[in-house]
């Protein structure tokens, strides 16, 4: 086994393959939204008044359906590193409290 | 972390005799503590455990416990448990305080139950016994004495009226009895654990009131924190981990983990382990990023933004399955995590962007939680409706709900773990997903040895499949997949098959669920049905093929080389001959040519000559093939023909066929014996000549498409196209060397028209149409040259279907034809064939019905035979 700390997962940190099945939806969906709420932060103060007014209109017609964090991806260039930063960030929390 | 314990020991907790915890069963217990002599002083003390109050429980009637939970379902409770139990870590006082609510309420009914039971003994004890009351007090700080944190013993104290209830926290037990040092620590690490992230805290909402550039500030992460704050968040980190380490080794833990799970068990019978985990990185890393944020966008986001947020945030939980998915892929989880297999993969897959891996994951997971989803969305529809002005507790009930949903999410996913076994990637109702086929080539290289694919997740260790829990009707499982192991008793079998089934089937340890006979399904091709089974058996470790065979593409390449009829070439020297082929199972003889509803075909003798095996010995390790001659006679059809010919009509188009079923080339394709060019071949464009509209999903420059033949080689308006010496030949030659591996278009989508407005355009319904078949209905997936090497659909569906058109119109640089060979461009008598009249196909007229379902097939699938069918 490798030491290199990289290969953690961030998921093998916290445990996740511990939690019973019928918990971890719920845990899942925490750690995603947790994510996915300080990402869309990020963006949204990055964003110029245009791209926010662009956005809205987005957000006025979308569709019940749609995957609104999907469009996010494919839509702002810089959406993409921003979640990975917050990904990296939770990762090196994690490593600091649960990686002894 | 311990948090699955077998809770099944009904131990209390005590010391020994140098103070440290030690658990001792029930009955030794109270044969030492004996308190059958002791005299209360002035007030009554019982002792009743939460085992006890537990006990209790377990013997009211569902029907008394629905009312004892104030009318709290089971998932319900175990939701209010875990926020109890998590809440219980995160208190600043002492965690053996007693949770309030049902849990409290249990402890009280089951004491106040014991109290009227011993009533008459209470009556015989003594009134006055000071020295005992001092016994009392060691014993119970005995029994709450070392790391015993969370063991909460239920006391009536003193000054309290009889029977009231209190709980015997740390400050009361303080008063009575010296801490241990062990107890002592602990306090001091939680008091330093929650000092410092409070600390950490007001040091992130000062740099809020200091700093400009908030856009920094925002997030999990730390870079750009004020050096105060850095160093706040330091001593935060430290703090925490210390405190983490401590409880982890202490015995405070596997009490919590104990209690909660026997409370889980009273409550849901047929539950699996309860694990404290999702507690744990709550108190110690969620919570503080929860507060973080909300401290960030309420203090420093413009009030604009904060509601667009809202609105974002509102809409994903519209579909929970987005977070969970995302919070997949943020974990990088195998699939034992994932609830399926190619969700998992995709997850964990190293090397792709968070956004391939969330599309990939997404179509993994859609089918899988599709028929779930709209109870999920009813929930959180009444959620959304009122979040904002929804107290915390109303919006916790809310979630509670939400989680109910998700567990019956998780029977579903339960289930199709059979399924994802059996077809080793696909859930998706896709034939498979190019990503995860670009994966499972390499997968050898990630996977742990010898775990029969636990690593990735495909069987779960901690959570064995519950056969019962598959859902019959479950549309997930991908067609041409069977549910069942290889003994297939509902499939129609040839007598052949039959009789493999019996001796190879007996064989087959139940453990190892590979397939070893295939019962042909529509849509199979030969080479497809063996890529999948060798794929999912080097996910599984089973498979034994050189490293050649294991690099990107390498497995399809290692096939044609072991097989080379496999390809369409004319000039090959096949390994197997068409008698082999019969032996298994492929009754025409042709590996280009299997039957479905008939063909049941031996894939593992197949996989054991990729393996090296010599043909030879395969073959006689088969049964003797007694009834070929009834399977020519079958009335079955080909399989993958979309057109449902007759097996008689089919075998005229053998010769046709023959070259091209394998490797997923455009199926129908030759069936055309036209010479004529079904598609106009033009000039090199000159893509900043084409006039230019803006992209409706970007701030990218469209450029309008050529609206005819002549118009593209003529109108100086879209530049000038010089001929393309691409001869017709060689455009048909090139529609048959595409690779379509990975491309599924279902049912849904064949015949389907759309009438347009006037108002929308192709792009924009291509581009719903796409995207609701990838991520919400499940049954379309790209061809795999479209989502690996440089390609990256998923990442950008809008642009490559804008890509796509533009080829169509010629005007795209030769060098970045992504959908269509080189030169492929659609004069107005094509787009005819597709409902477009318009002049301009990318804005077609009002009336015309655009043949959707065709178009799919031309563009994704790269069928142009489509074009012939001009009806």
């Amino acid at each position: 086994m490798s030491e290199d700390t990289s290969e953690i997962t961030l998921g093998d940190l916290l445990g996740v393959e511990k939690i019973p099945e019928d918990q971890r939806d719920a845990f899942l969906a925490r750690v995603g939204n947790l994510l996915i709420d300080s990402s869309v932060a990020r963006l949204l103060v990055s964003l110029d008044d245009g791209q926010v007014n662009k956005l809205e209109m987005y957000l006025e017609n979308v569709s019940p359906e749609d995957d609104v964090f999907a469009y996010l991806l494919r839509t702002y260039p810089d959406f993409q590193p921003i979640v990975e930063k917050e990904i990296a960030a939770l990762h090196f929390e994690a490593s600091e409290i649960f990686g002894s | 972390m311990q948090g699955n314990l077998n809770s099944n020991t009904e131990n209390y907790l005590t010391k020994n005799s140098i103070g440290v915890p030690e658990y001792k069963p029930k009955d030794e217990f109270f044969k030492e503590k004996d308190f059958s002599d002791k005299k209360p002083s002035g007030y009554k003390r019982e002792k009743v455990s939460v085992n006890d109050a537990l006990e209790e429980l377990e013997d009211e009637s569902p029907l008394e416990l629905n009312d004892f939970d104030d009318g709290l379902t089971d998932e319900e409770f175990k939701f209010s448990l875990e926020r109890e139990l998590e809440k219980q870590l995160s208190e600043n006082d002492s965690s053996s305080e007693m949770p309030n609510g049902h849990f409290q309420d249990a402890l009280k009914n089951a004491l106040e139950k014991e109290k009227v039971e011993n009533e008459p003994k209470e009556k015989e004890t003594p009134e006055d016994n000071t020295d005992e009351n001092e016994n009392e007090n060691e014993n119970v700080n005995e029994v709450l004495g070392g790391a015993t944190n969370d063991e909460t013993e239920v006391v009536p104290v003193e000054g309290t009226l009889e029977g009231e209830l209190v709980s015997a926290d740390i400050e009361s037990l303080s008063e009575q009895s010296p801490q241990s040092p062990e107890r002592e620590e602990y306090l001091r690490l939680k008091q330093e654990f929650k000092q410092t992230q409070k600390k950490y805290l007001d040091a992130v909402a000062e740099d809020y009131t200091t700093r400009d550039h908030v856009s920094k500030l925002l997030g999990i992460g730390r870079h750009n924190m004020s050096d105060s704050t850095k160093e706040a968040h330091d001593r935060y980190l430290s703090a925490n981990r210390a405190f983490y380490e401590y409880s982890r080794d202490s015995e405070s833990f596997r009490v919590i983990a104990e209690r909660a799970e026997r409370m889980n068990r009273v409550n849901h019978h047929d539950a699996e382990s309860f694990s404290i985990e999702p507690s744990l990185v709550g108190r110690h890393i969620l919570n503080t990023a929860e507060k973080r944020l909300k401290l960030q966008t309420s203090r420093l986001m413009p009030e604009r933004l904060s509601q667009t947020l809202g609105r974002v945030s509102g809409l994903i939980k519209n579909h929970p399955r987005i977070a969970i998915t995302a919070g997949v892929v943020a974990l990088g989880v195998g699939g034992a995590v994932a609830g399926a297999g190619a969700v998992g993969l995709y997850a964990g897959k190293v090397g792709l962007g968070f956004a391939t891996r969330y599309g990939g994951s997404m179509i993994a997971n859609k089918t899988l939680l599709q028929n779930k989803e709209s109870k999920l969305k009813e929930i959180t529809d009444q959620a959304i409706g009122v979040l904002g002005q929804m107290d915390e507790e109303t919006l916790e009930r809310y979630e509670e709900e939400i989680l109910r949903a998700s567990n019956t999410v998780q029977k579903t996913k339960t289930g199709i773990k059979i399924a994802s076994r059996m077809a080793g990637i696909g859930v998706a109702g896709a034939a498979f997903s190019p990503e995860i086929n670009d994966f499972l080539t390499d997968a050898p290289d990630n996977l742990p040895t010898g775990d029969g694919g636990a690593g990735l997740g495909l069987v779960p260790p901690e959570a064995p499949v519950n056969p019962t829990d598959v859902i019959p009707e479950s549309p997930v499982v991908p067609e041409g997949q069977s549910t069942e192991l290889p003994v297939q008793e509902k499939a129609p079998l040839s007598e052949v098959a039959k009789g493999w089934v019996e001796s190879e089937s007996m064989q087959t340890p139940s453990s190892v669920e590979m397939e070893i006979l295939h019962d042909v399904k529509e849509g199979d091709t030969l080479s497809k049905v063996v890529f999948d089974e060798v794929e999912k058996r080097l996910t599984a470790g089973s498979a034994s093929l050189p490293d050649r065979a294991m690099g990107n593409g390498g497995l399809m390449s290692f096939m044609l080389e072991k097989f080379p009829e496999f390809s369409n070439g004319t000039d090959i020297s096949p390994t197997l001959s068409p008698e082999q082929w019969q032996r298994l199972g492929v009754s025409s003889g042709n590996p280009h040519m299997i039957f479905y509803d008939n063909d049941v075909v031996n894939v593992d003798a197949i996989i054991k000559i990729m393996e090296g095996q010599p043909v030879k010995e395969v073959l006689d390790s088969l049964p003797e093939l007694e009834n070929a001659s009834q399977i020519s006679e079958s009335t079955s059809m080909f399989s993958g023909n979309e057109n449902n010919l007759t097996l008689e009509e089919a075998e005229e188009f053998a010769p046709k066929y023959a070259s091209d079923q394998i490797i997923d080339a455009p199926k129908s394709f030759e069936v055309s014996s036209e010479p004529e060019p079904v598609i106009p071949l033009e000039a090199s464009p000159e893509p900043e000549a084409v006039p230019s509209v803006e992209s409706p999903v970007s701030n990218e420059v469209i450029h309008d498409l050529p609206t005819s033949q002549e118009s593209i080689n003529e109108s100086s308006e879209y530049g000038p196209y010089e001929t393309n010496d691409v001869d017709n030949a060689s455009v048909e030659s090139a529609f048959e060397d595409f690779d379509n591996a990975g491309y599924f278009v279902g049912e849904y989508y064949q015949g389907m028209t759309h009438t347009f407005d006037g108002e929308t355009g192709l792009l924009t319904l291509l581009s719903d149409t796409i995207k609701e078949g990838l991520y919400q209905r499940g049954d379309l997936a790209p061809p795999m040259r479209l989502v690996s090497g440089d390609n990256d659909f998923l990442g950008d569906i809008d642009g490559y279907l804008y890509q796509g058109l533009l080829e169509l119109s010629g005007g795209v640089a030769s060098s970045d034809y992504v959908f269509f060979p080189e030169g492929t461009v659609l004069n107005p008598e094509d787009w005819e064939v597709f409902g477009i009249t318009s002049d301009n196909p990318m804005k077609p007229n009002a009336g015309d019905e655009f043949e959707v379902g065709k178009f799919l097939e031309f563009m994704l699938g790269g069928n142009n035979e489509v074009l012939l069918n001009n009806e």
